[in-house]
């Protein structure tokens, strides 16, 4: 049910890939037009599921020395906290270590989706999700501001130390540059990642049929298009685990500055 | 978060400018200084953010 791109390799093959391929048909057979249960559906509800799932299992019996499971989730837990949390933020961090953890494993495998055989797309594709997860990273830093600093946090967050008659110049910019800037330049990197990675796959897997289907003395460059699929692959998986580790980064970097003593 | 900075000042600034622009009939000089002094004003806070 989810193989639906991958089987439709026949003879006219839709080359240029365009946006419409991020659009995907129903997956159940109900419903008609409409219907809002596409495979991007599936790949978010089975990303839940199994991260709830991975975790709880992970968790229930902890071993003084830890069985694969155990190891793993504990892995991802103490990366995360030690090099994320703590790294970023300093001992407070480790309050929003859980949050973190779940933000970073939640992007990772549903970022995972592209190049997961017969998912091969992520939903992070469509901007939906990561501006989602934006704004609640963008509520959260403004949220833990006030909370430690009242109604000071937008001394803190606006008034940089400077001389008092550059301040109308300087506090425009930081107003826009942390309040609103902030949640699209992390909605739209990971978004665009993702979109990109869909795309380039897209563009050398079809193109590869594209070429063949013109003239069959293009098959080497059809072979060679499919190899460097292949390769890009892999460079997508760096992509994919880079862009986890930095919406989680900043989002941590974001509530450090929410923290900072006022000057 | 520097490059936010630098293009925030310009976006800022630049917009306030053409904002003067529109207002004032002026074509675009409001906008161009603007632009300037945001860029300027962007470089002076990343010195002064994450600088020393």
């Amino acid at each position: 049910m989810v193989t639906g791109q991958t089987t439709v390799l026949a003879a006219d093959v839709p080359f240029p890939p365009t946006v419409e391929d991020f659009f995907l048909p129903s997956i159940v057979p109900w419903g008609g037009d409409g219907v809002w249960f596409t495979k991007i559906t599936l790949l978010l509800w089975a990303s839940v599921a199994i991260l709830i799932i991975f975790f709880l299992v992970s968790y229930r019996k902890p071993q003084l020395v830890p069985g694969k499971k155990q190891w793993l989730a504990e892995s991802v837990y103490g990366f995360v906290r030690n090099n994320i949390a703590v790294e970023m933020i300093g001992r407070e961090g480790v309050r929003f270590a859980p949050y973190l953890t779940t933000l970073f494993s939640f992007i990772l495998l549903m970022n995972l989706w592209g190049i997961i055989p017969f998912a091969q797309i992520s939903p992070n594709s469509h901007i939906a999700f990561p501006a989602v997860l934006a704004v609640i990273s963008w509520v959260l830093f403004i949220y833990v501001g006030f909370r430690k600093h009242g109604i000071g946090y937008l001394k803190v967050a606006l008034v940089p130390p400077a001389p008092w008659f550059i301040l109308p110049i300087l506090v425009p910019i930081e107003f826009f540059s942390n309040f609103i800037v902030r949640p699209f330049s992390l909605a739209i990197r990971l978004f665009a990642n993702m979109f990109a990675g869909h795309m380039l796959l897209l563009v050398f897997t079809l193109g590869g049929f594209a070429m063949i289907n013109q003239n069959l003395w293009l098959a080497p460059v059809s072979v060679l298009s499919w190899l460097m699929t292949i390769a890009l692959t892999f460079l997508d998986f760096a992509i994919i685990v880079l862009q986890a580790y930095i919406f989680t980064v900043l989002t941590a970097s974001y509530v450090q500055g929410s923290l900072v003593e006022g000057h | 978060m520097a490059i936010s900075y630098l293009v925030a000042g310009m976006v800022v600034w630049g917009g306030i400018g053409w904002l003067v622009d529109q207002w004032l009939g002026t074509k675009g000089i409001a906008m161009g200084i603007g632009a300037v002094v945001g860029g300027a004003a962007g470089v002076y806070l990343i010195a002064r953010r994450l600088g020393a």
